[in-house]
């Protein structure tokens, strides 16, 4: 039997991967087939124009590609099989038992190629200037089949003339080249799942359309499969026509959401032209959205800082000095500090956005350079409940799932999270289930685009009150318990059945009851009692969640509150359900994996724990300190009282994410020495004393570790533009501090991690290249990953049920602040912006946006689009408002991707009681008119004067 | 650190203690996790300069913390600690 072709010829480019027409089949049985003149098994329901291409025999096609399903329209794949009368589509006829089918007879070349005559009847002939001239799969064909001449002539009637859409910033539209394949309108359908493409007109009117409209206006997301499924250039990519078609490739990771898309970036010579989903990646399995797809253009932005620099104080000018200068300038200053005010008084933050390996440096530079175990990572300001809560509950601090998990789900329960947005390739898969017929039940304050879109509607929405997730996730288990829906089976044999007797005893309180929390929530009880009993009466029930849980006063309670609901009903341990958190940056899981936090090395084993220092201090001959440090916001108070001197900032920009900015920014004035290493002067450089430039994803060496916990690889694409790799700079900080660090490539430091890290163990540079992707644990019980966790058992042996009474926020609305802000991410812009605002995505979303109800709005006389001033006992800042029912009466919303919108400027300092994970979720606010008169208050403008 | 900070985290961990069993011990476990030594003793300076101002467990959780020697847990330290 031959294996997956490696001689298959067409494919989309030179470049591009095989493609073999159609999806694989997953049934396991298999059919045997003879395909001109060799016999081979092949799984059923394979199709013939896959069974061929698989064997290394190429039919040609053109409305066949296989991401999509078959559609059986071109009449390019006709073969001839025996017994069966005509010259059936080899992309919609499956294989069957002893079928011999005929792929290259006279009878079907002749088809073809009087077929191709048509199609390039009305398509025009400028293949030499044309932008896909080499990448185009009509061309290609053309040659395949053996056109040689149009009979017709191009005098009638045609398309040749139709117009050109270029309103895209990142593609373009070419009618004429279109030859209604359809694939572009079947990818946003099937893969993206946003409809936003139509065949509009009948017959030979018939051509794509975007509801009418033009791309830039449509409902189109950008997310780029209708590109890549064009098999002309119809639908090209803008840098494409002005650059050329790519020549090489380099399989690496995007650097944007926790979702970890593998990409394969195509390059022309050392330019980058495009970014290409790659088919093979094992979290995204061929598609992208926007910001992976097309929004790379930062890593060359004009804004990049990419030499040292240093100045005394944080109002001299900067000074351009060489590495050596500014490492030793760093190196120094950090040693008086510590002399000064002890070892204690430095530490730094480490960033999701780096690689593995450059997180891992930084927090040993900390421990064993700086002598103390002051380390910490944004996901403090993210996702560090769900390491608590999981930790506590499940025994390890990731999610249980790999992302394919979701096709096998019946109920989906989204709470706290916006997919499609924050995302969004997950976001797509998770559509596709729903519009296969799976249940959904949305958990959060506002209407999410999953509640009601194209071909997608929840079947509940429980739009809770911002702060009372709790409330409702213990009244969805009061349910579970009291109508006689745990499953009882799961609980004793997998969990802690006296944990459980004593939740149970807890949740089945009347003050647990959906008709209590109707009051706290404002969700209905009879919603609540019927969400409960479609997710616990699914066979695969599976609870997805982001920020919306975590940053809370209770995000941690809440954590644990969704994992007892998942062990109450079973859904622990197979394909389809779980607990899966959404990771906001590329690599939050892989800091915190690393041993980002204050209290616990790699591998999540606690610093005070005298067997595990020890390997570390034999390994990296130092003396660790055996206590927790400081996390980021202890950093920041000690700062203001005095105490905390310096810091390191690794990627991470706390002047615009921290809560409170005017309290964050006098933590950073207050420091003798702020050293940031980013790609550009963020915010927090503008407190910054010495900048170490740092490097894009596009230049890194190393690997990621996505929301899935899959370790990805990320490959150089380019040269550094700083000339170092990041962790060499950060080893030459810790070398000059006394401690001499050394590693000749990131493959030693990732070699390093596994012998140290059980849950690393066999993971190595080597065998990501070999096998694409590894899901930890890796170890010589998984050798090659671990997709699914706690399939036999719990990590932490028995599940652990725990009480999670509810506990309401101190943060209240009152008379002077009636009104709850919650915060968000969208689509095309990401976290603080510092990528996106630098590229084209700015097109979509140019500015934050306040969103206020129609009744909030009438009665402060806001009208759609003004200007308002927007305070909070913290501080006020101004936003856009836009009037929308989207926020339920009471609740306002608003992103944070813009600097100058100040959202932090109003956010409070009240945070997890777990973790101290920030409660961005909720704060207590009033709008006015920003021209109503009122002094502002601590505006980010007033922050930035007096700083 | 700013003694109000202090003394408000610790309110809210012994408001949102969830786990079962002796609430001072809790939550002295929980600091003695998480808190670096100069906040437990911070903490302690002041709540034991003033316990009548505070809960009774917020008393007893930093008189198990003091009763610790260096307040490190022995015995091969803290397990499941995780918060990533």
């Amino acid at each position: 039997m031959t294996s997956l072709s490696e001689n298959l010829k067409y494919v989309r480019s030179g470049i591009g991967e095989p493609d073999y027409g159609t999806p694989a089949s997953t049934s396991e049985e298999l059919v045997s087939v003879t395909i001109d003149g060799i016999t081979r098994q092949v799984a059923a329901g394979t199709s013939v124009m896959r069974a061929a291409g698989e064997q290394g025999c190429a039919i040609p096609k053109l409305c066949a590609t296989d991401s999509l399903e078959p559609f059986g329209s071109c009449r390019m794949c006709v073969v001839e099989i025996d017994g069966r009368r005509g010259t059936p589509a080899s992309c919609t006829t499956p294989v069957e038992d002893g079928m011999v089918v005929r792929t290259q007879t006279a009878k079907v070349a002749k088809l073809r190629r009087n077929v191709m005559e048509l199609y390039i009847s009305d398509h025009p002939l400028d293949c030499l200037t044309c932008p896909a001239n080499g990448d185009c799969e009509l061309q290609e064909m053309a040659g395949v089949v053996g056109l040689r001449d149009v009979r017709y002539g191009y005098e009638g009637h045609n398309h040749l003339d139709a117009p050109k859409d270029s309103s895209n910033p990142y593609f373009e539209f070419d009618g004429s080249k279109c030859i209604v394949c359809n694939r572009c309108v079947r990818a946003c359908d099937e893969i993206q799942g946003t409809l936003a493409l139509t065949i509009e007109g009948r017959g030979f009117n018939s051509k794509v359309s975007p509801g009418g409209l033009n791309f830039l206006s449509s409902d189109c997301v950008s997310c780029g499969a209708c590109v890549q499924a064009c098999p002309t250039s119809t639908l090209q990519e803008k840098s494409v026509i002005e650059l050329g078609v790519p020549t090489r490739t380099v399989q690496t990771t995007c650097a944007y959401c926790g979702v970890g898309c593998s990409f394969n970036a195509e390059l022309r010579g050392d330019e980058l032209i495009r970014m290409v989903p790659a088919k093979n990646g094992g979290a995204n399995e061929g598609h992208s959205c926007v910001k992976g797809r097309f929004a790379f253009g930062y890593a060359s932005h004009k804004d990049r800082v990419t030499t040292p620099m240093i100045r005394e104080k944080i109002t001299d000018e900067w000074q351009v000095v060489s590495w050596e200068e500014a490492i030793g300038y760093a190196a120094s200053k950090f040693k008086e500090i510590q002399a000064k005010y002890g070892d204690n008084s430095i530490g730094g933050v480490t960033s999701s956005r780096c690689t593995n390996e450059e997180i891992f440096v930084v927090q040993k530079m900390i421990r064993a350079a700086f002598g103390n175990n002051n380390v910490d990572t944004c996901a403090r300001v993210c996702h560090s409940p769900t390491g608590f809560g999981l930790s506590q509950t499940f025994g390890t601090s990731a999610g249980t799932q790999d992302f394919k998990s979701v096709a096998k789900s019946d109920a989906i329960m989204v709470i706290g999270a916006n997919p499609t947005d924050a995302h969004p390739v997950f976001g797509s898969r998770l559509k596709r289930r729903i519009r296969e017929g799976a249940n959904l039940i949305v958990v959060d304050p506002r209407r999410t685009d999953l509640v009601k879109s194209a071909h997608i509607e929840a079947d509940y929405h429980l739009q809770l009150q911002p702060g009372t997730n709790v409330a409702v996730i213990n009244a969805l288990g009061h349910v579970v318990v009291t109508e006689g829906l745990v499953d009882e089976a799961f609980v004793n044999e997998r969990c802690d059945r006296a944990a459980f007797d004593r939740w149970a005893k807890f949740i089945a309180q009347a003050e647990n009851s959906p008709e209590v929390v109707e009051a706290q929530s404002g969700v209905p009880a009879e919603s609540i009692r019927a969400a409960a009993r479609l997710f616990a009466s699914a066979k695969n029930g599976a609870i997805y969640y982001g920020l919306g849980v975590t940053e809370h006063s209770q995000g941690s309670t809440m954590v644990m509150g969704m994992a007892n609901l998942a062990m109450a009903t079973g859904n622990i341990g197979r394909e389809g359900v779980g607990v899966n958190p959404l990771r906001g940056q590329n690599n939050v899981q892989g800091s915190c994996d690393m041993g980002s936090f204050p209290h616990e090395l790699s591998g999540y084993r606690h610093i005070s724990d005298n067997a595990v220092r020890e390997q570390f201090e034999s390994l990296w001959d130092v003396k660790l300190m055996a206590e927790p440090g400081m996390r980021i916001p202890n950093m920041l108070d000690s700062a203001v009282s005095g105490e905390f001197r310096g810091m390191f900032v690794h990627g991470e920009d706390i002047a615009q994410s921290d809560p409170n900015t005017k309290h964050v920014m006098h933590a950073l004035e207050s420091m003798d020495l702020v050293v940031v290493q980013d790609l550009f002067l963020n915010e927090t450089a503008a407190f910054a004393h010495v900048f170490l430039p740092g490097t894009s994803f596009l230049e890194k060496d190393g690997t990621f570790t996505n929301a899935e916990r899959r370790i990805n690889r990320v490959r150089p694409v380019m040269a550094s533009k700083t000339g170092k790799q990041e962790w060499e700079i950060v080893s030459e900080l810790a070398t000059a501090m006394g401690y001499p660090m050394h590693y000749d490539n990131s493959a030693q430091i990732m070699d390093e991690i596994a012998s140290i890290t059980p849950t690393f163990a066999n993971v190595s540079f080597e065998l990501l290249d070999r096998v694409g992707s590894l899901q930890w644990p890796v170890n010589e019980t998984s050798p090659e990953g671990t997709p699914i966790m706690h399939v036999d058992g719990f990590v932490r042996g028995e599940g652990m049920f725990i009480e999670t009474p509810f506990v309401p926020t101190d943060e209240r609305a009152n008379r002077k602040f009636p009104l709850l802000l919650t915060t968000g991410r969208i689509l095309s812009q990401y976290n603080v912006g510092a990528q996106t605002r630098r590229t084209a995505n700015s097109t979509w979303h140019p500015e934050d946006i306040l969103e206020i109800h129609e009744a909030d709005a009438l009665m402060r006389g806001i009208t759609d689009g003004m200007q308002v001033a927007i305070s909070s006992r913290i501080g006020e800042t101004l936003l856009k408002a836009h009037v929308t029912d989207r926020v339920p009466a009471g609740v306002v919303y608003t992103t944070f991707h813009h600097p100058l919108s100040g959202a932090n400027v109003i956010t409070t300092e009240y945070n997890d009681w777990a973790t101290n994970c920030p409660e961005y979720k909720v704060t207590a606010v009033e709008i006015r008119p920003a021209d109503s008169g009122g002094e502002a208050t601590n505006t980010l403008d007033d922050v930035l004067m007096k700083a | 650190m700013d003694i109000n900070v202090l003394l408000r985290m610790a309110d809210q961990i012994e408001k949102n203690m969830p786990f079962a069993g002796d609430k001072a011990q809790l939550v002295a476990t929980h600091m003695v996790k998480f808190w670096t030594p100069v906040m437990r003793a911070d903490l302690y300076k002041e709540v034991s300069s003033r316990p009548a101002d505070f809960s009774p467990v917020l008393v007893e959780v930093v008189d198990i913390m003091h009763s610790q020697a260096n307040a490190v847990v022995p015995h091969g330290g803290l397990k499941g600690s995780s918060e990533a």
